[in-house]
């Protein structure tokens, strides 16, 4: 539970993960869900080691989609050349269409990603669609980071000295 | 037979490469685009070097014996605090502060065991999500007479939630809405049983 302020940032789903990331005064927050248990932890500011920004295709989800795709389109052209059977055709074609934009979604758009490790622990956004949040949150993250560790590395001001007890009277 | 070999668990290890994870050492954590030595990949990165905590731990004897207590724990170190559980005097080193209060290390870790403090706490059940499946599933069950017990869990796990997803400050809007179909979803089942109590007493006569 965290009673104190935060902000989601973004998610992180994948085949194995469902994470959500949270921008809390101290720390990025990620929850993972397995099931109905939420596991929570945290990256804080003033651990952070390196954050970084990359851009990728997503390999095997694009061979994925792209073979699932060339199956069942594939299909649906040979019924409609082949067999002349535009029912099946068209139903193999409804069958695809929910295949292949996804796909030409990934191709055109990739997937962007902000990763941010600490000195324990690392914390991973994905944003597939909305490119200019995902370097607003980089940017935001490096700041904020920046920040942290600065207010932190300031000198404290020295303590004043401590008088000395006096001493007990000579016998 | 032998014992299965346990699964491996990956720890974390520090800074690695975004994509392939393969791990970075120092020479390769810096500002500015990096490429990965194992995947020749690119990405860009901000390297920072976080101050180490410099905690003040003041001695009995530098602060005197007239202002300092001794902590407990510590005979020779000052206490700054009391345990707020326990009222037992602790050092900077002892002083458990999660934004809740000054704990000794032995009632934080009873504390954190019992669930207690809830800035502490990292794993929990997610009742609103439990409502909002408790809920679909009775509407898809409901013709199988299961609606009114599945509404009855929606809505034992709502009332869990609310109080979660108040603790938490989140808004309960889409909890209230998953309440008024498990109310309906209810109601529902009573209407459907009654009218099959009403059919066959009618088919009877």
């Amino acid at each position: 539970m965290t009673p104190s302020w935060r902000k989601k940032i973004g998610r992180n789903v994948g085949l194995m993960t469902r994470e959500v990331i949270f921008d809390t005064p101290d720390a990025i927050e990620v929850e993972s869900r397995e099931g109905y248990e939420v596991t929570r932890r945290r990256v804080l500011y003033e651990e952070v080691l390196l954050v970084t920004f990359h851009r990728t295709l997503g390999t095997p989800y694009v061979v994925f989609m792209a073979v699932m795709t060339s199956l069942f389109g594939g299909l649906a052209l040979i019924f409609f050349l082949s067999l002349h059977e535009p029912g099946f055709a068209i139903a193999f074609g409804i069958v695809t269409l929910p295949l292949l934009i996804p796909l030409v979604i990934r191709l055109a758009l990739k997937l962007d990603f902000v990763t941010v490790f600490g000195r324990r622990s690392k914390a991973v956004i994905r944003f597939p669609f909305r490119k200019r949040r995902a370097r607003e949150v980089y940017g935001a993250i490096c700041s904020r980071t920046l920040e942290v560790q600065r207010a932190m590395a300031k000198p404290e001001p020295a303590a004043a000295p401590i008088e000395e007890p006096p001493l007990p009277p000579p016998e | 037979m032998a014992d299965p070999a346990p699964l491996p668990v990956r720890s974390y290890e520090g800074p690695a490469c975004p994509r392939c994870n393969a791990r970075l050492t120092a020479d390769w954590i810096h500002t500015g685009v990096v490429r990965c030595p194992d995947c020749n990949g690119d990405f860009e990165a901000m390297a920072f070097k976080p101050p180490s905590h410099r905690l003040v731990v003041e001695h009995v004897a530098a602060s005197g014996p007239i202002e300092a207590n001794a902590c407990a724990n510590h005979a020779k170190n000052a206490a700054v605090t009391a345990c707020q559980r326990c009222g037992l005097l602790i050092c900077a080193l002892c002083d458990m502060d999660v934004g809740t209060g000054s704990y000794c290390p032995a009632c934080f870790d009873r504390l954190r065991t019992e669930n207690a403090l809830q800035s502490a706490t990292t794993r929990y059940r997610d009742y609103a999500s439990m409502a909002r499946v408790a809920m679909i599933a009775g509407l898809f069950f409901s013709f199988m007479f299961l609606g009114i017990p599945f509404a009855t869990a929606s809505l034992f796990y709502a009332r869990k939630g609310f109080k979660q997803l108040r603790a938490e400050g989140r808004s309960i809007a889409g909890l209230v809405i998953v309440v008024i179909f498990a109310l309906l979803e209810f109601a529902g089942g009573l209407v459907l049983i009654a009218f099959m109590i009403y059919a066959l007493a009618k088919g009877k006569k």
